[in-house]
């Protein structure tokens, strides 16, 4: 049996404008066997060795796993005070560092691409020209993971395997109602399921796998749900690209949680905001209700969530039965106080003046 | 006696900061805290931003913090007693809490020098959430 559902359709390359049309603002999962110009692998191989005999003394930031230092915390604690945020290494070193502790949960994640780096990768066609693109790097161990959460950036992203295979996990945003999530990230422990049960509930969920190989790129649309698995040691890179101007606000201005992900979802397609009716006047209601001063971060929390309980454009899908073994098991009051840290962090929900809602309103 | 400790919990955003010398500001958790590790209810960066987040104060002085052995909840009194100089606020904290049905908790946190108001944020603030509940304001020594 396959590692993977593999239910992700293969073309070899798509414009812009129909990856987009047709996947992109459809949530459709796609991969491009061929979407650079000229390929990486010709400029850099495709095998560990050949990449850092390339890229070798570049330097990067390497720290454990956002999503995975996350849960770790939760369980054992905070990091003790002074605790490096990240190592810096160069590449070789990093692998060396591998070779020497294979199941080191220490990787790097999603640091914006390097100059030397990008300019050897180049650029998928489908996202040249887009002022709004940005690429980060991701550089880790097999074995490593990446749990099962949604980008609060809103864009879609062409993620590009230069060496090793990932299997990449999605879910579409209807899905939230089952991933018990917090904040931006599910609680499912991807990691602790096996191939078969992870299977079973991916197809359940109405959701896709593949396992991506070097030189190819898939395309996660906008605020899908997503999940790595580290198949080999591997490196990708990533383009994130073709967001619009209202979602642009809302992931600079709004929490991350099931709720905006979901309006904001079901916008993605630019051509749905210029429909006259219930879009339009949907958009307006929030950014109405963002705007208007409140007493504290949390009331306008609540206030936000309120306005997208009303203005929500379609119920999620009714919950799939999954087991509670395969969730991470939180206290409540660690959930909210993930919130809060969240909503500080991002020093969301301070504005004090309707002023604020000028630029959005149009 | 627990020593107040301090840290800087800001935000640096224009905000009521309601420092007054010479009171004490407390929360308590009515939640189970099992299974919530140590480290945070020691005073952690995510309560300080609980205390941002829902009721608008910046912590930038000192504070102590208790717990349940157990974390669970028990007696307010028990949590309040080891902060610092709580001789002098602990009894008026306990007259306050069994006035509204909170005399007991799993987790407190006094900020000291400070004297919150949630009045002055307006009728919409509430006195928090089971998990942070706003005890009251008392003068300390």
């Amino acid at each position: 049996m396959s590692e993977s559902l593999d239910n992700v359709t293969r073309v070899v390359d798509l414009g812009r404008e129909e990856l987009l049309g047709e996947h992109g603002y459809r949530g459709r999962p796609v991969i491009l066997t061929e979407a650079f110009e000229r390929p990486p692998r010709e400029v850099l191989g495709e095998t560990l060795d050949d990449v850092v005999g390339r890229l070798g003394d570049v330097r990067l930031p390497f720290r454990p796993e956002y999503g995975t230092l996350l849960m770790t915390c939760l369980q054992r604690g905070p990091l003790p005070d002074g605790a490096p945020d990240a190592v810096e290494a160069t590449l070789a070193e990093y692998w060396e560092m591998v070779r020497q502790t294979p199941d080191t949960p220490v990787m790097c994640a999603e640091e914006a691409t390097p100059s030397e780096v990008a300019e050897l990768v180049g650029v998928p066609r489908a996202a040249r020209g887009d002022a709004d693109m940005r690429s980060t790097l991701f550089i880790g161990n097999a074995g490593n993971v990446a749990p099962i959460h949604f980008d609060g950036d809103c864009r879609h992203v062409l993620l590009h395997q230069l060496f090793g295979r990932k299997l990449v996990v999605m879910l579409p945003p209807e899905a939230a109602s089952s991933l018990r999530s917090v904040v931006n990230f599910s609680t499912l422990w991807l990691r602790e399921m096996d191939a078969e049960e992870r299977r079973d509930l991916v197809r359940r969920l109405g959701g896709w796998e593949c396992v991506l190989s070097p030189g190819e790129t898939v395309l996660m649309p906008a605020l899908i749900w997503h999940g790595v698995l580290y198949l080999d040691d591997g490196m990708s890179v990533n383009f994130r690209f073709g967001r619009h101007a209202r979602h642009r606000f809302v992931s600079e201005h709004l929490h991350l949680d099931h709720r905006v992900q979901a309006f904001a979802a079901a916008t993605v397609d630019p051509d749905t905001l210029a429909e006259a009716g219930a879009y339009a006047d949907a958009w307006l209601r929030l950014v109405e209700c963002w705007a208007t001063p409140a007493p504290t971060p949390y009331a306008k929390y609540l206030e936000l969530c309120a306005c997208l309980d009303a203005i929500a454009p379609s119920p999620s899908s009714p919950a799939v039965d999954v087991s509670d073994d395969l969730f991470a098991s939180l206290p409540q009051v660690v959930a909210e106080a993930l919130l809060r840290a969240h909503i500080f962090k991002e020093r969301l929900y301070l504005h004090r003046s309707a002023r604020d809602l000028r630029p959005w309103s149009k | 006696m627990t020593a107040p400790t301090e840290q800087d919990a800001s935000g640096g955003e224009p905000r009521p900061r309601f420092n007054r010398p010479g009171y004490v500001s407390l929360w308590l958790s009515r939640a189970s805290l099992v299974g919530v590790p140590d480290g945070y209810l020691d005073g952690a960066p995510e309560v300080l931003a609980w205390l941002f987040v829902d009721f608008g104060v910046a912590v930038d002085g000192a504070f102590s913090t208790n717990y349940t052995a157990d974390h669970e909840v028990g007696p307010l009194r028990a949590l309040l007693d080891p902060l610092h100089a709580s001789e002098s606020f602990a009894d008026a904290a306990i007259v306050e809490a069994e006035t509204r049905g909170l005399g007991e908790a799993s987790f407190v946190i006094g900020l000291y020098d400070v004297d919150f108001d949630p009045a002055r944020l307006g009728p919409e603030v509430s006195r928090g959430t089971p998990a942070l509940t706003f005890l009251g304001s008392f003068p300390q020594r």
